[in-house]
């Protein structure tokens, strides 16, 4: 597996190359108990081809920027601010009827139960012909079938033919999921958003899948914002990573860098956190202390500050919200939202 | 050096566990139950799905014994047979001198004063209409311990053990974060002080830091209160680092049972090799090694009935092989306290090493 690995996410390179180009993107939910801010101003950019890792706990806004870059946030939620340009064109200020064009097409979603994303009473085959159909007018329904059954025999499942008048219930979910992969890859999109594909499957199925889905995407050149909580998967899988927490991206690196050296002391937990039978057998493992913070009332400061073992209690991070800053060297550049970045990685120049 | 590299945490106590003395508790003998799937019709009988098949094992007092497998290879159905909440179609399950399966009424709710299970998704398990102190106060109350004040006194003390302040205890469970509800479900488990606790998944819908904290504060218990533990997890990561022991399923069936290190370390059945190299490595450094197994196909319940070796049709070693198509491999022990049931032990272990030589530079 030797692909040219990309320089990091958000840093200049050629224009024509950047698929996908978040810019100041806000997301809020309205509701009862307040305004929650799921997704708190974030830039990213994605290159053609690349292999983008999202991590990050529950709640920390992972799914809402999925969400939020399809332009499926539904009310409570509301996009407020910020650009979400696919190859240039933002997708704002597209209405539904040009998105759909865009859905499916140029992009597209996987979701984490299959189960609940296919439909239930259409076959399997019209639920990949549809996709196919709705952005190829005119393409004859006798072709769209052939190339149903192409699609499901490069995911590999067998007897692709004769399973294209299956319905969902009678496939099993590593089987599902790899309908959906279909679905997503129909039209050779530039972009897949895959939100937790595998964290619903058994781990040899779990292989199975992401093996597929790695050929594939390889193959088309598509490229892949995969939002995972599993650590082991994103080493696997993903070229650069981007931590969330409490809305923001607050560590954007290569992969390699980040389990190396970890520049954000949550990015340090979340890693210590998985259990490493070779290193500590019986001894505990670490865990962070307390729980994230409410999004409705953030602290005034570093929003990781009460749970850092680096920074909990320093003037500074109490009372003053880091800013995004580049360390390190160019080719190992990294993204790091933390005051203390500079003194931790230090050691590494 | 990495940061994450050096030792776990300051505060770890780095102490070595002693060996529990192999002291049994459950002795789980013969224990087969089957499923009727379909309806029986004019005379014929109904299909029967053996979801456990001839399973036979034994869990020593303080240890944590770990069940791993895909979904339906009857890890869950083996520990509702122990707790009683199904009952086998044969077999025999003993805790220390009685047979579980034989309990009717009143010793059966004796019996369950030792042992409890905790279930995988709080929010699921735990009443919603319910405050977190009549959820730990119910199997009180049940079991008719303690008056009133007492009761309220253990609550406190429980609620305080694991962690949630009882002055938070009048909120309901969705007052309560996944890993906090986690918590209350194991103050109810913990409560009549059991000497075993089933852990059924009791981490897997938890964050991976929430993970840590509620394992930390299972082993925490665990060494204070003489725990038993029979742990189901399909996160062979966390199977690793957290259990004594472990019994891989397949299809019902024990393919291979040893202790946790040994088993990871050398996997001598085909299917657990495939399993532990399955596995997605947090190390972007040892990427594409090619030491994964993919099995081919899926668990199919249907294998449980073939004839020879359960797992053949998805055997990297076996599939041709007329011993594995012909004869049903037994458990038998390979070396002090590695079981294994297959006809050619280690032979794939052996490959995958061979090819990591080859592709490796000296």
């Amino acid at each position: 597996m030797n692909r040219s690995r990309p320089t990091s996410s958000g840093q200049p390179s050629a224009e024509t190359d950047i698929v996908l180009s978040v810019k100041n993107l806000r997301t809020e939910f309205h509701t009862s108990e307040g305004i929650f801010p799921a997704v708190r101003n974030v830039d990213f950019n994605v290159r053609r081809g690349m292999q983008l890792g999202i991590v990050g706990e529950s709640g920390s806004g992972k799914s809402a920027l999925a969400l939020s870059i399809l332009g499926l946030v539904r009310p409570p939620g509301r996009i407020v601010s910020g650009e979400v340009l696919l190859n240039g064109r933002d997708l704002r200020s597209m209405d539904e009827k040009s998105l759909s064009r865009v859905r499916g097409k140029e992009m597209s979603l996987i979701f984490q139960d299959p189960m609940t994303a296919l439909d239930p009473v259409k076959t399997i085959g019209t639920q990949i012909m549809e996709g196919i159909l709705h952005h190829n007018r005119g393409l004859a329904r006798s072709d769209a079938r052939k190339r149903a059954a192409q699609l499901l025999d490069d995911v590999e499942v067998p007897q692709a033919a004769q399973r294209l008048e299956s319905y969902p219930h009678q496939f099993s979910g590593g089987m599902r999921q790899r309908v959906m992969i279909a679905i997503a890859i129909a039209n050779e999109p530039d972009l897949i958003v895959a939100d937790e594909p595998t964290t619903a499957l058994d781990v040899t199925t779990q292989a199975q899948v992401l093996d597929v889905f790695e050929r594939l995407v390889q193959s088309t050149g598509t490229a892949v914002i995969l939002i995972t909580h599993n650590l082991g998967i994103v080493a696997e899988f993903c070229d650069e990573v981007q931590v969330m927490y409490a809305g923001r991206i607050v560590e954007s690196a290569s992969t390699k860098e980040i389990f190396r050296l970890p520049g954000h002391p949550y990015t340090e937990s979340l890693l210590k956190s998985v259990p490493r039978p070779e290193e500590a057998q019986r001894g505990k493992l670490f865990s962070v202390a307390g729980f994230p913070p409410s999004l409705a009332h953030l602290p005034r400061g570093c929003s990781f500050e009460p749970r850092c073992f680096a920074g909990k209690g320093l003037a500074l991070c109490r009372s003053e919200r880091p800013s995004p800053s580049w360390t390190g060297p160019n080719e190992n550049g990294r993204l790091v939202e933390c005051h203390l970045a500079s003194q931790r990685l230090e050691d590494d120049r | 050096m990495s940061n994450f590299e050096t030792s776990p945490h300051p505060d770890a106590p780095q102490k070595a566990r002693k060996p529990p003395a192999p002291q049994k508790l459950v002795g789980i003998e013969n224990l087969v139950k089957e499923f009727s799937i379909g309806k029986e019709s004019f005379g014929r009988k109904p299909t029967m799905l053996r979801a456990v098949d001839n399973v036979s094992l034994e869990i020593n007092s303080g240890e944590t014994f770990g069940l791993v497998g895909e979904s339906g290879c009857g890890k869950t159905t083996i520990a509702r047979c122990l707790m009683r909440l199904a009952i086998p179609s044969s077999g025999r399950i003993m805790f220390r001198d009685t047979d579980v399966t034989a309990l009717k009424g009143k010793e059966l709710r004796r019996f369950r004063l030792h042992m409890q299970m905790v279930f995988q998704d709080p929010h699921a398990s735990l009443d919603s209409r319910m405050t977190a102190r009549q959820i730990v106060e119910e199997p009180l109350t049940i079991h008719d311990i303690g008056d009133r004040k007492e009761r309220r006194e253990k609550v406190d003390e429980i609620l305080t053990l694991v962690g949630i302040d009882p002055s938070q205890g009048n909120r309901k469970p969705h007052g309560f974060s996944g890993g906090q509800a986690q918590r209350i479900a194991l103050a109810r488990a913990l409560v009549l002080n059991p000497d075993m606790l089933v852990l059924d998944e009791p981490v897997s819908a938890l964050d991976v830091s929430i993970q840590a904290q509620v394992l930390n504060f299972l082993r925490d218990i665990q060494d204070r209160f003489s725990l038993t533990y029979l742990f189901i997890v399909h996160d062979l990561v966390v199977a690793e680092y957290f259990c004594d022991r472990i019994a891989v399923l397949y299809l019902g069936a024990v393919v291979e049972m040893a202790e946790s290190h040994v088993l990871f370390r050398e996997p001598l059945h085909p299917y657990t090799v495939s399993l532990v190299s399955a596995v997605p490595v947090p190390d972007p450094e040892s990427r594409g090694r090619g030491s994964r197994i993919v099995l081919s196909g899926e668990v199919s319940p249907s294998g449980a009935q073939m004839s020879g070796c359960r797992f053949r049709t998805r055997c990297p070693i076996g599939r041709n092989r007329e011993n594995c198509r012909d004869i049903s491999p037994k458990l038998v022990e390979k070396s002090p306290g590695h079981w294994v049931a297959c006809h050619f032990p280690g032979e794939l272990e052996h490959a995958v090493t061979a090819a990591s030589n080859i592709a490796s530079p000296p």
